[in-house]
C-alpha cells in the first residue's frame, strides 16, 4: 500500500464529496407522516452551515499539522492512551463500510438484478475496494475525480430530463418551522460525519489548502443534494417518501429525445461512487490498523480490514432487521456527538494541557 | 515479488465475479412482455400478457391469460404457465379493464414497487370494457404497444385524449383527493378507438368523460397543440379554429378575506376561414367578433367540465392543494368551518383567444 504519496486539495474534495453524496442513493426524505418539502430543502442548507461549524475544531487540530492525522494528535496528547481513538475510528469505519456494502448490495438486489447472490456482490465489492486500497490514495483520488465528474453530469442530465414533470404544487406551503422541526429536518444531513472523519485521517496525505478543499466538498455535496431533493419532491410529490430509492425512481423517468432508459447507466455511475467510497474507507481502515498491529504485517493491513468489512456486510445482508437498525443508527446524533464534538473537544483539551505542561517545564 | 503475486491473485479473484451473479437466460428462453391487461371478473383478477416471440420479433406475438386472487397472484400464475422466463422490463403499456378500475386502482402502486413488473414510465390506459379485448385487438392488428403509446401522445396534443404514466397514477393515488383522469380506449372487432377519459376518484373509476368534456379539462390542465375547435356564431355560423397552442393557469386568490380562484386560458389560433369560404384576415371587426364567440364557447366548455367535476366532487385540478400552498392559514380556517366546497368558491374565468396570421 502506497502511503507516502500526497494528493491535492481538489482531489481530496472529490473523495470527500463522493463519500458523502453516496447518501443520495438511498436517500429517503425525513417526515414519514406529513411531508414538508420546504423543510427538507431548508434542512440541507442549514446542514451545510452546521457542518462548516463542525469543521472548525478539526481545522484547529489539524489545519497546521501537515504530517499528523487525528489519531496522531491523540497519541501526541495522551501517549499510549491514544489507542482508544484508533479503536473508535476502526469500529466506526468498519461499521460504515459494512453498512455501505450491505446497502449497495440490497439496492442491486432489490432494483437492478433481482435474484442475484448477495454474497457474491458483497465479496466483489469488498475485493474491488481492497484492490483500490492497495493501489493507494493517489490512484483512488484520480478515479474519484472522474467519478465525481460523471456523477455531476448524471445528476444534471436527470434534472434537465425531468423538468417537464416538475409540479411546483408538490412543494406545498412554506410555514415557519418550530425549533424542533428544524432539528428533525437538519439532523439527517449532519449526523453522518464520514467526510469529516476521512479528512481527519487523510490529512497527512494531502497538500494544499485544507479549508478550501473541505468546505468546497461540503458546498458541492450540499448543491447536489439540494438539486436532487428539489427534483425528487417536485416530480414524485408525496410518493418520494414511499418509494425505497427515490433518486433511482427519478432516473427511470429521465428521458431526453433518443436518450431513454438510462437508469442502468446512471446506476453504473453509482457503482463507481460506491467503489470509491469503499476504497477510501478501506484505505483508512488499513491506516488505523497500523496503530494496533505489528509493523511486520503492514502489507496485510488492507486485507485484514477488508476481511472485517466483508464479515460485517455478509452478516448485515443475511439479517435484514439488524441491517435496518444499523442503517438507522448511522443517522442518530450519537455518532455525530461522539466523533464531531466529543473527540475533538477531548483532543483540544489534551493538547492544551500538554502545551501548558511543556511551558511549565520550560519555566 | 510478493506484492505482484498478491495483485495477480486479487485480479484472478475479481475475474471470478465477471461471469455474473445471476443464471444465464438465453433470448429464446425468454417471454418478453409488451403489454399487460388487467381485468376483474367473477371475484378474480385476470391478467392478459401480450408476449413477443424473440424468434420472430416482427410477428404479432402471442397472448398469455392467467387468473389470481390479486394482480400479483395472477402475474405469478402467468409466470408458472409459461415455459419461458417472463421478462417485464420492456413492457410499454398497462391496460386496465373497466370492472378492474371500478374495483379500485390502488394496487397499481404496488405493481410499480414490486420488482420489475412495471416501470414508472409505463403508459396506463383504461379500457371501456375488457382490457383483454384491447390487448387482443392490438395484437391482431399488429399494433405494437409502443405505437399505441405514440398514438396517445399525439392525440393528447389535439385534445382527444390525455396521456398518463404509471408514476402519475401512483402519485395521484397517494394524494389526498386521489382524483385524476386516465385515457380511455375502446376495442371494436378490428380496431381500437382512443376517446375521452375515465374519471378516477378515491382510487376507483367514477365515470367517463367524452372528448368535449376532456377538452374542457385540457384547456386548463394541458397544453393543446395543433388541435381544432369548432364554435358557432349566430351571424357567421360554424367556424373552426386551428389551435396553434393553448395554455391554462389556475391561481388561488384572496379577496376581502374570501378565498377563490382565477382561471386563465390563453389560446393562439390561426384566423378561421368561415363556412362560406370567406377569409377574414383583413377584417379586424369580424375577427374580434369571432374571437369573442370562441372565447365564450371555450368558457362554456370549461364551465361544463367544472360543473361535471363538482357533481362528482372530484378535485381533479388539485384545487384544495393549491389553496393550501398559497394561503395555508386561510385554507385551514376554511376547512375548520366546513363552508362551501372548493368548487363553490368564487372563480373568475378569463379566456383570451389570439388570432395569428395564416
Amino acid at each position: 500500500m502506497k502511503t507516502n504519496v500526497k494528493i491535492s486539495g481538489s482531489q481530496l474534495a472529490g473523495i470527500l464529496f463522493l463519500s458523502q453524496v453516496f447518501a443520495l442513493l438511498n436517500f429517503t426524505p425525513p417526515g414519514n407522516n406529513e411531508v414538508k418539502p420546504w423543510l427538507v430543502l431548508l434542512g440541507i442548507l442549514i446542514g451545510f452551515v452546521v457542518k462548516v461549524l463542525f469543521f472548525v475544531p478539526f481545522y484547529v487540530l489539524l489545519g497546521r499539522e501537515k504530517e499528523k492525522n487525528l489519531i496522531d494528535v491523540g497519541y501526541h496528547a495522551f501517549g499510549k492512551g491514544g489507542v482508544i481513538f484508533a479503536i473508535l475510528f476502526l469500529v466506526y469505519l468498519v461499521f460504515i463500510a459494512g453498512v455501505t456494502t450491505a446497502q449497495f448490495t440490497s439496492f442491486l438486489n432489490d432494483r437492478l438484478f433481482t435474484g442475484t447472490s448477495q454474497l457474491i456482490i458483497c465479496i466483489t465489492l469488498v475485493l474491488a475496494a481492497l484492490y483500490g486500497a492497495y493501489m493507494g490514495i493517489e490512484a483512488i483520488a484520480r478515479t474519484a475525480s472522474i467519478a465525481a465528474f460523471l456523477l455531476i453530469l448524471s445528476v444534471v442530465f436527470v434534472g434537465v430530463a425531468v423538468i417537464p414533470r416538475v409540479e411546483v404544487l408538490n412543494l406545498k406551503a412554506f410555514l415557519p418551522p418550530s425549533a424542533q422541526e428544524l432539528w428533525q429536518y437538519t439532523l439527517p444531513f449532519i449526523s453522518m460525519p464520514t467526510d469529516l472523519l476521512l479528512f481527519a485521517l487523510l490529512r497527512p496525505q494531502m497538500k494544499g489548502n485544507t479549508k478550501k478543499s473541505v468546505i468546497g466538498s461540503f458546498a458541492l455535496t450540499t448543491a447536489v443534494l439540494w438539486v436532487s431533493t428539489f427534483f425528487i419532491y417536485t416530480v414524485l410529490g408525496g410518493l418520494a417518501s414511499r418509494v425505497t430509492f427515490p433518486f433511482y425512481t427519478l432516473s427511470t423517468l429521465a428521458e431526453v429525445s433518443i436518450f431513454r432508459r438510462l437508469d442502468s447507466v446512471h446506476m453504473m455511475i453509482w457503482v463507481f461512487v460506491t467503489f470509491i467510497r469503499l476504497s477510501v474507507i478501506q484505505f483508512c481502515i488499513a491506516r488505523v490498523l497500523g496503530y494496533m498491529l505489528p509493523f511486520k504485517v503492514r502489507r496485510s493491513y488492507p486485507a485484514i480490514g477488508a476481511a472485517l468489512v466483508l464479515a460485517l456486510s455478509i452478516w448485515f445482508t443475511s439479517r435484514y432487521g439488524i441491517f435496518y437498525g444499523a442503517y438507522l443508527f448511522q443517522y442518530t446524533p450519537f455518532v455525530m456527538v461522539l466523533f464531531v464534538l466529543l473527540i475533538p473537544a477531548v483532543l483540544l483539551v489534551g493538547q492544551l494541557i500538554r502545551k501548558k505542561g511543556k511551558n511549565e517545564e520550560k519555566n | 515479488m510478493k506484492k505482484r503475486i498478491s495483485c495477480l491473485l486479487l485480479c484472478l479473484l475479481l475475474i471470478w465475479s465477471l461471469c455474473g451473479c445471476v443464471k444465464t437466460v438465453q433470448l429464446n428462453e425468454r417471454a418478453i412482455v409488451e403489454a399487460i391487461g388487467i381485468d376483474y371478473q367473477n371475484g378474480a383478477y385476470v391478467v392478459t400478457l401480450r408476449l413477443l416471440d424473440p424468434n420472430e420479433p416482427d410477428a404479432e406475438g402471442f397472448l398469455s391469460v392467467s387468473e389470481g386472487e390479486t394482480i400479483l397472484d395472477a402475474i405469478d400464475h402467468a409466470n408458472r404457465k409459461q415455459g419461458r422466463e417472463i421478462f417485464y422490463n420492456h413492457n410499454n403499456l398497462l391496460v386496465m379493464g373497466q370492472q378492474a378500475a371500478e374495483t379500485g386502482l390502488t394496487y397499481l402502486t404496488g405493481l410499480m414497487d414490486a420488482a420489475g413488473h412495471a416501470r414508472p414510465n409505463t403508459s396506463v390506459v383504461l379500457a371501456r370494457g375488457k382490457a383483454s379485448e384491447v390487448i387482443a385487438v392490438s395484437a391482431k392488428e399488429g399494433l405494437s404497444a409502443k405505437e399505441l403509446d405514440t398514438a396517445i401522445e399525439n392525440e393528447e396534443k389535439s385534445g382527444a385524449v390525455l396521456k398518463a404514466y404509471l408514476i402519475d397514477v401512483a402519485k395521484r393515488l397517494n394524494d389526498g383527493s386521489g382524483s385524476f383522469l386516465l385515457p380511455t380506449v375502446s376495442a371494436n372487432e378490428d380496431s381500437l378507438m382512443l376517446d375521452g377519459a375515465g374519471l378516477v376518484k378515491s382510487g376507483k373509476l367514477a365515470g367517463f368523460l367524452n372528448t368535449d368534456d376532456l377538452r374542457g379539462y385540457l384547456w386548463l390542465a394541458g397544453n393543446l397543440e395543433d388541435a381544432v375547435f369548432t364554435a358557432n356564431d349566430e351571424e357567421y355560423g360554424n367556424f373552426t379554429l386551428a389551435i396553434k397552442n393553448s395554455k391554462g393557469e389556475i391561481v388561488p386568490t384572496l379577496q376581502d378575506g374570501k378565498l377563490g380562484f382565477s382561471m386563465k386560458v390563453t389560446v393562439k389560433a390561426h384566423i378561421p376561414i368561415l363556412k362560406n369560404g370567406e377569409e377574414i384576415a383583413q377584417d379586424r371587426e369580424k375577427q374580434q367578433k369571432l374571437m369573442a364567440t370562441a372565447e365564450l364557447a371555450i368558457q362554456n366548455e370549461l364551465l361544463h367540465t367544472l360543473d361535471l367535476f363538482q357533481k362528482k366532487n372530484a378535485d381533479v385540478f388539485r384545487l384544495e392543494e393549491r389553496l393550501s400552498q398559497r394561503y395555508p392559514k386561510e385554507q385551514e380556517e376554511r376547512r375548520k368551518v366546513e363552508g362551501p366546497t372548493v368548487f363553490q368558491l368564487p372563480t373568475k374565468i378569463t379566456v383570451s383567444v389570439h388570432f395569428i396570421g395564416l
